[in-house]
This record gives structure tokens, C-alpha cells and sequence, in this order.
């Protein structure tokens, strides 16, 4: 049966001027051979395309005749198709009914200008970040001017989604944070017989570090991950577009709220952290170097003073509002499709991140320099 | 002011509309009558409602002024932008009411924020304008509880909260049934009546292009310009342009000529 054979294309010798191509087979995308455009189309005179020997299964007969067909016309070589399956050739003639659109090609940076922009790009981000922290104060003066605008109701809610909500997970961290550093301590102090001091190492770590720092990387990926998220979904629903309509600013109405809301519910659960992994270590002492919960309990007063939860406190302010903020300048910035609110919601929270790294380092400093 | 005609509602004088280097529409220049239900025409990705961003202000034209009453749109402080915009009232593509709000906050923000109404009032305001697209009893729904026509109606709603006296639509039977978007139609044609109201749509929805337009123009995707103006019926008949003509009268010119 010829028709099941393999598809092949036979050209004949020019006869008046007319190239012919014949087609036999049978014709699918997995079978398709492979031709050389360049030696079967000639370079002048007429091509006519055989196929009536072949059987098409799927378009890989009127593919290969359209790129045959395009070859041709490109040398100016007239192309006859009468001899081609009506239905194969209809295909081939819708496919060249439109000549190729000269559409500008969408430019493809290669990997160092992507890598450049990637750079410029964060830059740009964390100068917009910081024009966002004069708004947010411009937009807090206007609302203390005009309180009626300020929607108590959402906020309460906002309090409730960036604070009480949180407590589970921001109790968890704490805990086996306080449990991890109270475990390596253990075992090196234990060493040396300083088996007490464990509590001072967890308390002054927990107070002026690790409460403040855990609880905003968890906040980060929480709460600054949902602000873009929202704000970015809103801005593609265009309801961002309708509040500017009506001459409310979205940096007043939704901004706003969302960074003082965060900015009041991260020391609350800081000091809830401090408490818990404070408790951590506890369990640690109490389980591995037999300290008990008062003894522990006592040491942790006595070494810990306000002043470290203080210092504590203040930064998880300042990590709240970069959190709220980043996530805010993102959601407001993003694009205009599905994927442009992922990309806001990944980059306000590396971005969150990398500021409160660089934050913390720059309090450390401080604190150094104004020896507290 | 002599570059704006005083009957128009609104003029655009020279307006070029970009992103960035890549020109969307030039040269474009038109006036909507008051009391017109003016429709801006054209084939799909051509800049329709990237025109109607431009006429409410939330983009700025490259070139070009746009005139309300004679008064200049662009190129102007935000404050008095937002002053000239409460004459407005815009109905988004998807109604873009806000999620987190009910259908009667949603009308009441806008209330709230520029009227000095006492809360029962506007919460009798919001049921009015919700019952007048035919939405009463569901004040205290969701956006997202109701269905997608019904959402348009509500966002409709919210678009006369401040009886405007210049509406907005970005293709408001998009996504309707066509009897909703027939029902859809009738209320724009008796708000128009009612409210004295001009309009502004951006549609290809030839059903009611015909069914409620006085005016409209097509945006040309191919030469980037406005390539015809006037009542729709006259333009499906005599437009210059053939592609108006086969536009208005759903008629593609074949790609293949059948052997």
C-alpha cells in the first residue's frame, strides 16, 4: 500500500520551466522528513506542487507545502497548486492569505543587560520605596485634617489580619527559636559549667534580636505578600483606577491603613515573640540542664532589661512599617495581568527582606555608637 | 476660550495618545454634544479605551488637550483634576466595584466623601440608585456574591451615585447575555432621558451601537486616526472608509477567494 508507506517528496527535472514536486505517503507531524527548502525550490520558472498521492493525516503535508510555497515566492517563482487535495490546499492558501506582519520582534535582552536592568530595577524599586514613605506622611497629615475619610471599620479589620491572626504562627517561630538557641547554647555552656547562663543567652538574644527579626521575616511573607497581592488584584480589576475617579487617593485609602496597621501590631507581637521564646529556652533549660522554670525565670529578669525589649520594640516598628510599605509600593506599581501580582508579591518580599537585613545591621551600629 | 466650542460637553484638540514611544492614535480631534450618547468604535487592541483613560484623566496624552465645557482637562494639578472629575461617573469594563465593601458602601464611599448627608441618608441615597438598575434588596451583598451582570448593574449604580452629568462606559454589554445587554441599553437610554446625562461609550457591540447612538467615530487600527464620524446608520451606508462600512455591517471581505 503505498499510502502507508513513509512520506517522501520527489522532484523532477524542469520541463518548460516547470518544477515539479510530488508527494506520497502518508503524511504526519511524527513522520514528517526533513527537506532542504534551498534544493528543492527552484530558482525561477514555476513550481506545481503533486500531492495527489498522499494522504494528509494532520497538517504536516500543508506545512510543508507552505514553507515550499514561501521559498518560491521569495525567488519570484510562480507556485501551482491545482494539483494539490482541495482541502490541504485551502489550508495553505488561508495560511498565506496574510503576508507576514513586519511586526517589531518584542526585544530579547541577552543575560548581562538582563542582569543590568535586574539591578536597576531594585534600585528603582527602593527609591520608589522611599517616595512611598513621604506619601504615606503626607497622606497621614491629610487624614488627621479630614478624620471622616479615614475608614475605621476596614482598619479594625486590618488590625485583626496583621495582628491576632498572626499569633499562632508568630508563636510557633518564637518558641522554637527560643528552643534552637537555647539548645546550642546548652551545649557549650554546659562545657564550662555555666549551665544558668543559658537563660541570659536567650533572653538578651530573643529581647534585642531574634524576637524583632523572626517575627517580621514571618510578617513579610505573610501580611506584606497579601498587601501586594491585594493592592496589585485591585489594580488589575482596575477598582485603583475607579477610586482615582472619584478623587480618592489610593495611597490615603488603602495605603495607609495597611502601614499603620502594621506598624502598631509588630511590637505587640514582638513582645508576645519575646515571651515565647523566652518559654523555649526554658523547656530547654528545664529538660537538658535541670533549671527550673523559677531559677530560669529570675536569671531572665535580672539580665534583661527594658531596655533590650525596648530596642526591640522600636525596630519591629521600623521592620512593620517596611513590610506594609514594601508591599504597599508593590501591589500600587504592579502590572496589569495574573502574573504581574505574583511578581508584586515575590519582590515585596525580598525587598522587604533585604531592607530589614540591612536595617537591623544599620540599629547594631547605632546601638554600638550610642552604647545602649 | 476660542479653541473649544461652547455647545460641546467635551473637545479633544490633537490628541495623541502613547506608550512610551509607540503611538496608539494620533491627530485626533472630536466633540461630544451634551446630552449625546457618543459611542468610540473599533476593531479589538485599536485604543478605545485607552481613549476613554484619556478623556477621565488617568492617562496623560502625549500631545493634545481635551476641553469640558471649555475648560481644560489636561495638563492640570491633581486637585483641580479631581474637582472637574466629580462630574463624572465611570463604569469600568469588569465594574471594578471594591471587593471589600458592600454594594451600598460602594455607593456610599463616594457619599460619604463629598456630601455632607447624614449616614441614614446616604444609606437611602445607595438603596435609590440601587434600585433604579433594578438591585434592591441586595445592599448588603458583596461584589463577589452576586453574579457578573448583576455586578455591572451595581457597578452602574455606583457610577450615579454623584449624578453625574457625564457617564462613562467601557464596553458595558461585555460578557452580557443579549437580553441583559438589552436591558442594559434601555436603562443607559432612560438614565440619559431622565438624568439629562452625556454619554460615553466604548463599544463594538453593533446591536446597540444602532439601538441607542446619536454619534460615534471609528479608530482606524491600520492608519492609527479617526477614519469616520457620524450617526451610525448614515456611516453603515455611505462611510468613505470601507472598513467603517464593513464594520457596522459585521461583513468581513474574505482572506480566500474560493476557487
Amino acid at each position: 500500500m503505498p499510502e502507508n508507506s513513509q512520506p517522501q517528496i520527489l522532484a523532477t527535472t524542469p520541463e518548460h520551466g516547470v518544477t515539479a514536486l510530488a508527494f506520497t505517503g502518508r503524511w504526519t507531524m511524527d513522520t514528517m522528513p526533513e527537506h532542504d527548502v534551498a534544493t528543492l525550490v527552484p530558482k525561477n520558472g514555476e513550481l506545481r506542487f503533486e500531492a495527489e498521492q498522499a494522504t494528509a493525516v494532520d497538517t504536516s503535508l500543508a506545512m510543508t507545502i507552505t514553507s515550499l510555497a514561501d521559498e518560491a515566492d521569495d525567488h519570484g517563482v510562480h507556485v501551482d497548486l491545482s494539483a494539490v487535495p482541495d482541502r490541504i490546499a485551502k489550508l495553505v492558501l488561508l495560511a498565506r492569505a496574510v503576508p507576514e506582519q513586519e511586526a517589531q520582534p518584542p526585544e530579547r535582552p541577552n543575560f548581562v543587560a538582563r542582569a543590568g536592568r535586574q539591578a536597576v530595577a531594585l534600585i528603582d524599586a527602593g527609591k520608589v520605596a522611599l517616595a512611598f514613605c513621604g506619601e504615606t506622611l503626607i497622606a497621614a497629615l491629610r487624614t488627621l485634617r479630614h478624620p471622616k475619610t479615614f475608614r475605621l471599620r476596614e482598619f479594625i479589620v486590618l488590625l485583626g489580619d496583621t495582628g491576632f491572626r498572626a499569633l499562632p504562627i508568630v508563636g510557633l517561630l518564637a518558641f522554637l527559636t527560643g528552643l534552637i538557641l537555647a539548645f546550642v547554647g546548652a551545649v557549650q555552656l554546659r562545657v564550662f559549667g555555666a549551665d544558668l547562663y543559658v537563660a541570659d543567652l536567650v533572653g538578651l538574644a530573643m529581647s534585642r534580636e531574634m524576637a524583632s527579626l523572626m517575627t517580621s521575616m514571618i510578617m513579610s511573607g505573610r501580611s506584606g505578600a497579601a498587601f501586594a497581592a491585594h493592592l496589585g488584584t485591585m489594580k488589575v480589576s482596575e477598582e485603583i483606577d475607579a477610586l482615582a475617579t472619584f478623587g480618592f487617593q489610593p495611597v490615603d485609602m488603602l495605603a495607609l491603613p495597611r502601614v499603620l496597621a502594621l506598624t502598631l501590631m509588630m511590637p505587640l507581637l514582638t513582645l508576645y515573640a519575646n515571651l515565647l521564646g523566652y518559654f523555649g529556652g526554658a523547656v530547654i533549660g528545664n529538660s537538658m540542664l535541670d533549671i527550673s522554670y523559677t531559677q530560669y525565670l529570675f536569671e531572665t529578669q535580672t539580665i534583661v532589661t527594658t531596655r533590650d525589649i525596648s530596642i526591640g520594640l522600636v525596630k519591629s516598628m521600623v521592620f512593620g512599617f517596611i513590610i506594609a510599605a514594601c508591599g504597599c509600593v508593590q501591589g500600587l506599581h504592579c502590572g496589569k495581568d495574573a502574573a504581574a501580582v505574583g511578581h508584586a508579591a515575590t519582590r515585596a518580599v525580598v525587598l522587604s527582606i533585604t531592607l530589614i537585613v540591612v536595617a537591623d545591621a544599620i540599629f547594631a551600629v547605632l546601638c554600638e555608637i550610642l552604647k545602649i | 476660550m476660542n479653541s473649544a466650542d461652547d455647545e460641546a460637553r467635551i473637545a479633544v484638540r490633537d490628541l495623541t495618545m502613547a506608550y512610551g514611544t509607540r503611538v496608539i492614535m494620533k491627530e485626533m480631534n472630536f466633540e461630544v454634544k451634551r446630552g449625546e450618547i457618543f459611542v468610540i468604535m473599533g476593531g479589538s487592541g485599536c485604543g478605545k479605551s485607552t481613549l476613554m483613560k484619556h478623556l477621565i484623566g488617568l492617562i496623560e496624552p502625549s500631545q493634545g488637550e481635551i476641553f469640558y465645557e471649555g475648560e481644560r482637562f489636561t495638563d492640570i494639578s491633581v486637585e483641580e483634576r479631581d474637582s472637574m472629575r466629580q462630574s463624572f461617573g465611570v463604569l469600568y469594563q469588569a465594574g471594578a466595584l471594591w471587593g471589600s465593601m458592600t454594594l451600598a458602601e460602594n455607593i456610599a464611599l463616594p457619599l460619604e466623601q463629598y456630601t455632607s448627608l447624614s449616614k441614614a441618608t446616604i444609606r437611602e441615597v445607595a438603596s435609590f440608585k440601587l434600585a433604579l438598575v433594578g438591585l434592591n434588596g441586595f445592599e448588603d451583598y458583596y461584589p463577589a456574591e452576586i453574579s457578573g451582570g448583576m455586578r455591572k448593574r451595581a457597578a452602574l449604580a455606583r457610577a450615579m451615585a454623584l449624578d453625574p452629568d457625564i457617564l462613562f462606559f467601557d464596553e458595558p454589554s461585555a460578557g452580557l447575555d443579549p437580553i441583559s445587554s438589552a436591558r442594559l441599553d434601555d436603562l443607559i437610554l432612560q438614565l440619559r432621558d431622565s438624568l439629562g446625562a452625556t454619554i460615553v461609550m466604548v463599544t463594538h457591540e453593533l446591536a446597540s451601537i444602532f439601538a441607542i447612538s446619536d454619534h460615534c467615530i471609528y479608530l482606524d487600527v491600520d492608519t492609527r486616526r479617526i477614519t469616520a464620524e457620524g450617526h451610525p446608520k448614515e456611516l453603515a451606508e455611505s462611510a468613505d472608509d470601507e472598513r467603517v462600512r464593513e464594520f457596522l455591517r459585521r461583513h468581513a471581505t474574505p482572506l480566500v477567494k474560493t476557487k
